[in-house]
């Protein structure tokens, strides 16, 4: 298990992805699923600081990575205001770009690359933060 | 991150944007202020190069849908280039690869301009 703290400045979001990168590299995991697994990982990071932190740059983030044989699980948590993904409509994937919202593709994007996207909301269960698991599988 | 801008001597309202670097929320707010001031200089017809662009998100592709929408207001018109396999990818996924006019080339892309 390996694990990462920093502030929710976007500029951190280059550290995270390098974190999650060098480490996958290090255990051999295929290019293409690092590739989506740093986009998702990229886009639940840009959430937390756009949404639960406002944009604001001191903001705590926590992310840690669990990788094993036949899975890797990143969990990410914050502590700001609890950003629900329901309340984010999906992308209505028309063929008109005028007609295309500009919200949701971060989600949708997660959702597609991951197997298992999972949020914890702060205040549920005792909980003190945020969290949003996301799980691939490697079959 | 880089944002480069070539301009063509006989073709005023055609500039050619090479982006560099992650297109993740940090740079694309960037970028899309510094489009939106090529085409409020009249650039109305913008080919855009993502050669260089070695990561792409969901931010990267509000901001191409949002340009696209400014050029249609102004009568413009937005080409992308050299688009990675990654980037095609994410694309594809969102449904948006038909929506955008891409080409290989710098000289396929200016040629198309109407």
């Amino acid at each position: 298990m390996d694990e990462i703290k920093l502030t929710s400045d976007p500029k951190n979001l280059k550290v995270i992805a390098d974190f999650v990168g060098k480490i996958l590299k290090k255990r051999k995991i295929k290019s293409d699923i690092i590739e989506e697994i740093l986009l998702a990982v990229d886009e639940a990071a840009t959430n937390i600081i756009k949404h639960s932190y406002q944009e604001k740059t001191d903001g705590n983030i926590k992310l840690i990575l669990e990788t094993g044989p036949d899975k890797i699980a990143v969990s990410i948590f914050d502590n700001g205001i609890t950003f629900r993904p329901e309340d984010v409509p999906l992308p209505v994937l028309s063929k008109d770009i005028d007609n295309r919202r500009p919200g949701g593709l971060g989600i949708f994007l997660m959702k597609k690359f991951m197997d298992d996207v999972t949020f914890y909301f702060k205040g549920t269960s005792g909980r003190d933060f945020n969290e949003v698991r996301m799980v691939k599988y490697l079959n | 991150m880089g944002f480069d801008v070539k301009n063509i001597e006989d073709k005023p309202e055609i500039a050619i944007v090479y982006l560099k670097g992650r297109l993740d929320v940090h740079y694309s707010s960037e970028v899309e202020t510094q489009i939106n001031k090529l085409i409020s200089e009249g650039k109305k017809k913008l080919v855009i190069s993502l050669n260089d662009v070695e990561y792409l998100s969901s931010s990267g592709l509000r901001i191409f849908i949002a340009i696209s929408r400014t050029l249609k207001e102004v009568n413009g018109q937005l080409k992308l280039i050299k688009l990675n396999e990654t980037a095609r990818k994410i694309f594809k996924i969102v449904e948006l690869i038909d929506m955008f006019d891409i080409y290989e080339s710098e000289e396929e892309a200016i040629n198309s301009f109407m």
